[in-house]
């Protein structure tokens, strides 16, 4: 930490304390991280469906449910393509149950459209059915609304 | 160029925004790269407000960053995620520093302690002595006056910024830039 001999000794503090090595950030990065590893975020719980479309409930077996922070994640790396990005994702839930998933998208610029959101609600589809089983109330083509909310140049996961 | 600081972090990596998207979306990766990419200069800035003691700035840094997780959904993009971040972390060494100790919160009172220049220094003081020197006056300052400083001096943010981060308008930040400098001009004069 070199300080340029200046007259004036708050700028020559000043500049020494902007080039100030970050001593001790490291140890402090990899606690911060860990602490906020450890971390839970609230998100609903939703219950799965077996093959013949019963979920337990109300019955004698047990009911397996699975937590939106599975849930949105998931979506998310399904709906991802390198031209088409999820900018949010928004799951209602009612009576435990997944009633509708929101989806806004951003794509690549000269896209159809149409085509992407298409795309973006089978993909959607398929991870809700592996995740959380046939759900006989829940209609992807109807409770699977995709919006797109921007068109961008280039990659539109870093835009 | 100091209002393009800000800037500067993103210059690699995706922007700040797609990575609260990614967060928002239950990407902790993506977390943890804005610990990285704001952490130091959180970090800097946090030893500075609370006196130099670095363990607790890295309680004041970690505190703030599992804010930012916690309200990561409800932040609102009408400021920018630095000094959303930045915010966090004045309020929490507020807080530790009300816990510690009182701090001087009228000006006048720094006119009256202020120490005159006593005698000349070794020209060739260490620089570490200088740092100290000011780490002794800044901790001399009121809390806003000290962050704003920080802001500004040493992180480099824009004035419009540091308005944000601490919830002043411009003007008082300019004024209390104006108060800090001359104050910490004082306390430091007698190392020249």
């Amino acid at each position: 930490m070199a300080v340029e001999r200046t007259p004036d000794p708050l700028e020559r503090a000043t500049t020494a304390l902007r080039d100030e090595p970050g001593t001790g950030w490291i140890e402090v990065s990899q606690s911060v991280m860990s602490r906020v590893r450890t971390l839970v975020t609230p998100a609903s719980a939703v219950i799965t469906f077996d093959e013949s479309g019963t979920s337990g409930r109300g019955g004698r077996d047990s009911v397996v449910r699975v937590s939106g922070r599975v849930l949105t994640p998931r979506l998310r790396d399904a709906v991802d393509t390198p031209t088409r990005a999820a900018d949010s994702i928004d799951i209602e839930v009612v009576d435990d149950r997944c009633s509708s998933i929101h989806l806004a998208i951003v794509c690549s610029y000269g896209l159809d459209l149409n085509a992407e959101g298409r795309d973006a609600r089978a993909a959607a589809a398929a991870v809700v059915r592996e995740l959380l089983g046939p759900d006989p109330a829940f209609d992807p083509e109807r409770d699977i609304t995709v919006e797109v909310v921007d068109v961008v140049e280039g990659d539109p996961h870093s835009q | 160029m100091l209002d393009d600081a800000a800037d500067d972090a993103s210059a690699t990596g995706p922007p700040d925004h797609v990575l609260v998207r990614r967060v928002r979306l239950g990407d902790r990766s993506a977390f943890d790269e804005i610990i990285g990419r704001h952490g130091p200069g959180m970090y800097r800035f946090a030893v500075r407000m609370v006196g130099g003691d670095r363990t607790d700035a890295g309680e004041v840094v970690q505190e703030a960053f599992i804010s930012a997780w916690k309200n990561i959904a409800t932040f609102e993009a009408r400021s920018s995620l630095r000094t959303w971040l930045f915010s966090l972390v004045s309020r929490r060494a507020a807080d530790l520093q009300r816990k510690r100790r009182p701090t001087p919160v009228d000006d006048d009172l720094l006119t009256v302690i202020a120490p005159a220049a006593r005698h000349d220094p070794l020209q060739e003081v260490m620089d570490k002595e200088l740092v100290a020197a000011l780490q002794v006056a800044l901790a001399e300052l009121p809390h806003q006056q000290r962050a704003v400083w920080l802001l500004r001096e040493v992180e480099q943010m824009s004035y419009d910024d540091i308005a944000t981060t601490l919830v002043m308008t411009p003007d008082s930040v300019r004024g209390q830039l104006h108060r800090g400098r001359k104050n910490l001009a004082e306390r430091m004069a007698q190392w020249r």
